[in-house]
């Protein structure tokens, strides 16, 4: 009883003490401060806001769904010199009340919202009005008015601390998918598939929506990487469900937590049924592809000796047909055990990792080529199948198989939507989606064993099958152009020039064995030679655009005469990068030191002042402080330590060790 | 000793399941005694709407509509129409917001509530068959005994009282569409406050 007596004091407290505003608000079980996530800003450094609460064991306070009871905490700033453009929260956990899911946060907990400020020169002024909960079992509302200033200053403040200690949900990666899949009773089924994640551990699910759904954690089935989530509802009468808003929770390998905001989908996928069947037309259509359909003819021709009686052709039919379907049963296995280990191998095109992307257009290029004539691979298999025109069963089964190992690599094309789509699918609808390509492979075969009469039906082998198989290198290279248009979305130009310059090189390995035609040795080479140039393109530094793109933004300024005195006329130490588009020497040196990551902390964390001078096109300007630099070309680095006048010429070609060492040297002295 | 106590008593009151009461169905029927010591059945309303207020005098959610009077306006229009309103406690003993009998008579008239009557449901089994989650909650059950509304009083779930003038009352608004024969725009709500202490 004294204890509610002496919280309701506080609550009372309270609300007489709205009118004073400071930077932080003590209450009994804790205190919430006002902070920014820089102690001044400039045009080169958007601060953020940060409500940052602190609360004592067994207290807590509410995500924006609450869970069972209690209510998420309320803001209403006035800003001046400045909006709010997002805010972003914390991710919250689960907190189980006397048989109530609440969700939430205890002990510390920041609230960030990002500001866009207006007139430069200016500080930016915030005061919120904060409503807040926070409960153990009994629950407390608090009212308080926070305040706080960013004044402006060139200089760069030192970061706040807290701002990197919280986790902060991202939007989900395209490839992640999530469909209802049907209503039953009070549950809602749905499908999430996170292609990108291996095996994500310790998967939580939140909903946004408090009136739809239940807080109590759903049912999470794993399939891989799939998830059957039943979604329990609060609701019952609502049957529409899409764009319904959640948050996942994840860890990666460190156990470090991760979020991602994730909307169900509206379509629900291809029914399983039609999945089948798209699978069974393209297993068909295998059959009268340039690598499969020898084997199928000459197989054919074989049984058409007078000895040959119907029983016979039937056993071999049958056998046929069991060899195509063992062997892309057991391909859709291994493709399965590779994706439950982790592995991002497969028709499922893991398009989110570049080098797979990369690693698939140059095989379908090189198919394409192949497809096209200019060189023949494959045709020795294709013929070992033929040979083995004995009609016994073990014959037949093996002539099955190696029309299955001669066909997969014509497979791609034809069969990604159905692929692509099994691999979605729980395991065991993956396996009948495989099961359909073989039969539908198999089917031609099958019928003409059962039906012999129709073989005059069939059309004959000749030069139609070679028009077909050219025409067919202009949907790989279609499909080509699209992985670079994806590829083009993930890392730099010149990752991709790189890659283009692998074309090349296959262009040139097939021209020249050509004329090595019968120098085994010097095939092998050739060969090697392709293998260490992909090998180049895995291990070289993959930056991503967006990052890229990010810290360019955020660390670069633009070269400016007026402003570069300035900064050292007030002490700054200025990095000055001469460079431009065609000049190959700077983008090495940007790729491999300038801006990777740990450079650009270095810098960072010495307040170098950056300043990109482009000279891709003519500027009289950079010109001009080249000469005075005594120069007339391309790379130029420039640095001035703090304090210091005097300008250093760095090496053209730099190292990170080259940039660290300026740092160095400037604390011995 | 006492932590053991308080440890099973925790865990008894996280594994008891939830009964959900389900809006177009049959309300469950309850035998709760009031403060006067009389017992109510929602069979003795057959043909009356009834209104079910989930009360605890010290959560600052249900503070928020009595001390502003908004709920004694809404129980004394209702009740004036004849309609049931049922405040029900379900604070256990000694848990927060527990009433005895008396005290739940004397609380009632400092309230100043015009609830039909204040039910004791000690033992928390009313509750529990409505899936009675927070102070306040509330739920329309219609003539035929027909649960009609599940959820929230209204729209904001702020615990400041003058929030209540901007809010969509969504009993008011339930009440004002069931006895028009109309559909009830909003059927469930979440509500919001402090759970209910069972």
């Amino acid at each position: 009883m004294l204890f509610l007596a002496r919280l309701f004091t506080a609550l009372i407290m309270t609300y007489s003490c709205t009118s004073f505003a400071a930077d932080t608000f003590h209450f009994p079980q804790g205190e919430v401060k006002l902070i920014s996530s820089r102690t001044s800003w400039n045009e080169n450094l958007k601060p953020s806001l940060g409500i940052h609460f602190r609360i004592k064991d067994h207290w807590h306070i509410y995500w924006k769904n609450s869970g069972d009871s209690g209510a998420a905490p309320k803001w209403n700033w006035s800003l001046t010199n400045a909006k709010i453009t997002k805010e972003h929260w914390p991710l919250p956990e689960r907190i189980p009340v006397e048989g109530l899911i609440n969700f939430g946060y205890s002990n510390e907990s920041l609230f960030v919202f990002d500001l866009e400020p207006e007139a430069k020169q200016n500080s930016v002024q915030a005061s919120v009005h904060v409503e807040f909960l926070i409960c153990k079992i009994e629950c407390v509302p608090y009212f308080t008015e926070l305040k706080t200033e960013i004044p402006y200053s060139a200089q760069r403040g030192p970061p706040s601390e807290v701002f990197s200690k919280f986790v902060y949900p991202a939007s989900a990666p395209s490839s992640f998918s999530w469909v209802p899949q049907k209503l039953e009773g009070s549950t809602l089924k749905t499908v999430l598939n996170l292609s990108s994640q291996a095996t994500p551990k310790n998967l939580e699910i939140f909903p946004e929506d408090g009136e739809s759904f239940k807080a109590s954690a759903p049912e999470l089935i794993p399939e891989g990487n799939n998830f059957e989530i039943n979604l329990a509802l609060q609701d019952t009468s609502k049957t529409d469900f899409e764009g319904a808003r959640f948050l996942l929770v994840t860890e990666n390998a460190d156990g470090k937590k991760q979020g991602y905001e994730i909307s169900l989908q509206k379509t629900a996928p291809a029914s399983l049924g039609f999945v089948v069947l798209w699978a069974l037309l393209g297993g068909f259509i295998l059959n009268f592809m340039p690598c499969v359909f020898p084997v199928l003819s000459i197989k054919v021709l074989s049984f058409l000796g007078p000895d040959k009686n119907a029983q016979s052709l039937r056993t071999s039919g049958l056998f046929y047909t069991l060899g195509v379907m063992m062997s892309f049963l057991i391909l859709g296995g291994a493709l399965m055990l590779l994706r439950a280990g982790g592995e991002q191998i497969g028709w499922g095109f893991q398009l989110q990792s570049p080098v797979i992307a990369a690693g698939i257009s140059i095989l379908f290029f090189w198919l394409g080529l192949n497809f096209l004539g200019t060189f023949e691979i494959g045709q020795s298999l294709t013929y070992l199948g033929a040979k083995k025109t004995s009609s016994d069963r073990a014959g037949s089964f093996l002539t099955g198989v190696l029309a299955t190992v001669v066909a997969t690599p014509c497979t791609a094309p034809f069969m990604g939507a159905a692929l692509g789509a099994s691999l979605a699918m729980p395991a065991a609808s993956t396996l009948l989606v495989f099961a359909g390509l073989g039969l539908g492979m198999a089917l031609p075969f099958f019928i003409l064993a059962y039906f012999p009469k129709t073989i005059q039906y069939l059309p004959k082998p000749g030069a139609w099958m070679e028009k077909l198989k050219e025409f067919l290198a202009f949907p790989l290279f279609a499909t080509v152009l699209w992985l670079l248009w994806v590829l083009s979305h993930q890392v730099t130009i010149a990752s991709l020039l790189f890659l283009l310059g692998i074309y090349l090189f296959i262009a040139l390995w097939i021209w020249t064995s050509r004329q090595v035609r019968n120098e085994r040795w010097k095939q092998i080479l050739l060969l090697l030679g392709f293998l260490f140039s992909f090998a180049v393109l895995v291990l070289m530094p993959q930056e991503s655009v967006t990052s890229m793109k990010a810290s360019q933004d955020e660390a670069w300024k633009t070269f400016s005469k007026e402003s570069i005195a300035e900064d050292i006329a007030q002490g700054k130490a200025v990095f000055i990068d001469f460079t431009a588009a065609w000049c190959i020497t700077c983008q090495v040196n940007k790729k491999l030191v300038l801006h990777t990551s740990e450079i650009q902390s270095a810098f960072t964390a010495n307040a170098v002042q950056l300043y990109k001078a482009d000279w891709t096109d003519k500027n009289p300007a950079i010109t001009d402080a080249l000469a005075g630099y005594g120069r007339n070309s391309l790379p130029l680095y420039v640095y001035y330590a703090a304090g210091s006048q005097k300008p250093q010429i760095l090496p053209e070609i730099l190292t990170k060790g080259i940039i660290l060492e300026l740092f160095n040297k400037e604390k011995e002295q | 000793m006492k932590k053991i106590f308080a440890m099973l008593l925790i865990t008894c009151a996280s594994s008891l399941a939830m009964a959900e009461a389900k809006i177009g169905s049959p309300a469950p029927d309850f035998s709760v005694v009031d403060a006067t010591g009389k017992t109510h059945k929602l069979a003795d309303y057959k043909g009356k709407y009834v209104v079910l207020e989930w009360y605890n005098k010290d959560c600052p959610y249900v503070r928020k509509h009595y001390d502003s009077k908004n709920m004694q306006k809404i129980q004394g229009d209702m009740t004036a129409k004849n309609i049931v309103w049922l405040s029900v406690i379900s604070s256990a003993p000694g848990k927060q917001g527990h009433l005895a009998a008396a005290d739940a008579v004397k609380n009632a008239q400092k309230e100043g509530s015009k609830a039909s009557a204040i039910l004791l449901d000690e033992k928390g089994a009313m509750g529990k068959a409505y899936g009675a989650k927070t102070t306040p909650h509330m739920y329309l059950i219609d003539p035929q005994g027909v649960l009609r509304y599940n959820g929230a009083i209204d729209s904001n779930d702020s615990a400041d009282p003058k929030t209540i003038a901007t809010s969509e009352n969504y009993i008011v608004r339930a009440v004002a569409s069931a006895e028009k024969g109309e559909k009830i725009a909003k059927e469930t709500s979440k509500p919001y406050g402090c759970s209910v202490k069972y």
